[in-house]
């Protein structure tokens, strides 16, 4: 009986300590907040210019708000664009999280010799040309500034990659880690 | 009395670096946890009256856990308190009854973000857990165990937070904070046969009955984000039944060679759906034979053996839910060899394993891999150990 007594008292003690060394912990409470992440893209957007007026035609958006985050884009443009037409295509990424947006195509740009975007198509008459150079040697392309050609009207995909190649940059799409890869959706009307 | 710290420090790294290569350079994880936990347990124990023993005892721990970088799981404490009572009665040779009974409580303040606001769920879960327990030694060859009980066990941080790419499997986990305690009645049997250095069987079955069972499961939409998109799997509960039997026959054919076989069957279903259980094992059997050879000098342990097992196809999945059929059954045979060898300091024991010998290309069921790639083909590896001995003087 009289172990069970001290027993009884033990418990009471350690109960006591367990709620007793809460406030010790200040960092638990405070989380680091996720919007101090620099690495994150959360928008694309290309930038048309139809190149024989020179005049803007549209910019086809990407945009996923909480990054790597589980909620869905908030924006995913079709790209609309005519046939038989030549464009000019700017590519813009952003990280809207912060505000203002950090603008990571500047970044790209940095670091041209280490970066290559890659466009594929699917299902449509369209052709593209990459209209910049890195500073390697030989130079290769990085895709930022770009030319896209249309044929004739049709329904299929366009898809955008962008590879992180350090050191490793050799033209191939299938060298390195995908910073971006997104397939839109396109009509050529 | 008994009293027990735990320092968990892990580092996750993405095969993505940061674009910039000056952070790249430093080399931080992508993802860092802290995870501490104290732990104290008392128990008291009586000797027999009556050959009865009873001991109880209560326990408690604490733990913290702290992340930095890419959110995964929150930050959070919690705290959980334990009592329990054991009563064991060793009646004769033949009979030995146990009864204990068990009462916990968790709680759980979790820290998060959550469109820029810090929030602070709390969770508290409390539950009782029993057992009642039979050993029955019929004969000198002949043992049976049987076991009835109920536990329940709380929803872990990740179930009801997880919201991220899980990097061991290129895979979104989103976790549910409205999950509840997950509850079990459970009953195993086992009937074991031995005969020494001949005969060795083992039959167990088992039953559990499960409310708020906890699981992961696949979501039909992937996640997107601007680097792709990824399956994504949800944690979700229901009631189920899991039940099935386990089988290990081990024969000494003669004083070298031993027969081992074992066979695990497994059914599981959803009773709130009426179909199959996601991400259950496969039935499956396997068999090995090795031959034991006689120490010689300063060599022992000299032993050479075979082994294949077979995993059936898993055709108990529920309907229309994964993103891939399950994988075809397979089956894979092994070798291993092994020598000891004593030297005046130590010993030496080297071991070779081969594993799926016939190099099959196979996929298992419960690899979240199996979507995109095949099992590890043709291996082999070599083991060495050396043991220090310290000399008896």
């Amino acid at each position: 009986m009289k172990n069970t007594i001290i027993a009884l008292s033990l418990i009471a003690t350690i109960g006591f300590n367990i709620t007793g060394c809460k406030k010790d912990d200040d960092l638990v409470d405070v989380p680091q907040p996720v919007v101090n992440e620099q690495e994150i893209i959360t928008s694309m957007f290309l930038m048309l210019t139809d190149s024989a007026t020179n005049t803007p035609f549209d910019t086809i958006a990407f945009r996923d708000l909480d990054g790597d985050g589980s909620n869905a884009p908030v924006q995913w443009d079709t790209m609309r664009l005519n046939a038989n037409t030549t464009y000019l295509m700017n590519v813009l990424l952003l990280n809207e999280i912060p505000n203002p947006a950090d603008t990571i195509s500047n970044e790209v740009a940095e670091e041209a010799n280490d970066h290559q975007f890659f466009y594929n198509t699917a299902g449509v008459s369209l052709t593209h040309t990459y209209l910049d150079q890195d500073t390697n040697t030989p130079p290769l392309p990085i895709g930022l500034v770009n030319k896209i050609r249309t044929g004739a009207a049709g329904t299929g995909t366009f898809q955008v990659v962008l590879k992180h190649q350090p050191g490793t940059k050799d033209g191939q799409q299938t060298t390195g880690n995908s910073d971006v890869d997104v397939t839109f959706q396109t009509i050529i009307q | 009395m008994q009293y027990a710290r735990q320092y968990n420090r892990r580092f996750e790294y993405d095969k993505h670096g940061p674009r910039n290569d000056s952070l790249a350079a430093l080399n931080r994880p992508d993802l860092s946890y802290e995870l501490t936990t104290h732990s104290a347990e008392l128990i008291a124990e009586h000797n027999m009256i009556h050959r009865m023993t009873c001991s109880f005892g209560v326990s408690g721990s604490y733990q913290f856990n702290t992340y930095t970088g890419r959110f995964f799981i929150p930050n959070y404490r919690a705290e959980n308190v334990g009592a329990w009572w054991i009563e064991r009665w060793n009646g004769d040779s033949i009979l030995t009854l146990e009864a204990g009974i068990r009462y916990d409580i968790r709680q759980m303040q979790v820290f998060m973000w959550e469109n820029n606001l810090i929030i602070r769920p709390q969770h508290q879960f409390r539950n009782f857990s029993a057992t009642l327990g039979a050993i029955v030694r019929y004969s000198e060859k002949l043992q049976f165990n049987i076991n009835g009980g109920r536990a329940w066990r709380a929803p872990a941080p990740n179930e009801l937070y997880s919201n991220g790419l899980h990097h061991g499997a290129a895979a979104f986990e989103l976790g549910d904070r409205n999950l509840e305690t997950e509850t079990a009645w459970n009953a195993i049997a086992t009937a074991t046969w031995h005969e020494h250095d001949k005969l060795d069987v083992s039959i167990t079955g088992y039953w559990h009955y499960f409310d708020n069972f906890i699981y992961a499961t696949p979501q039909d939409q992937p996640i997107v984000s601007i680097r792709g998109a990824f399956p994504a799997f949800r944690f979700t509960q229901n009631n189920a039944t899991l039940y099935g039997t386990d089988v290990q026959v081990g024969y000494h054919l003669n004083q070298h060679v031993q027969v081992i076989s074992k066979a695990a069957l497994l059914r599981a279903k959803n009773r709130d759906t009426k179909d199959w259980l996601i991400m259950m094992p496969a039935d499956r059997g396997s068999a090995g034979v090795n031959y034991q050879f006689s120490d010689k000098g300063n060599w022992s342990d000299l032993m050479i053996g075979c082994n294949a097992q077979y995993v059936n196809k898993q055709f108990r999945v529920p309907y229309g839910v994964d993103f891939a059929p399950p994988p075809n059954a397979y089956f894979l045979v092994g070798f291993e060899a092994s020598a000891n060898k004593k030297l005046k300091t130590g010993s030496v024991l080297t071991t070779i394993t081969i594993t799926n010998a016939l190099n099959q290309s196979y996929r298992d069921y419960q690899n979240r891999f199996r979507y995109y790639a095949d099992e590890i083909g043709f291996n082999v590896r070599l083991h060495v150990k050396y043991s220090f001995e310290i000399s008896k003087n």
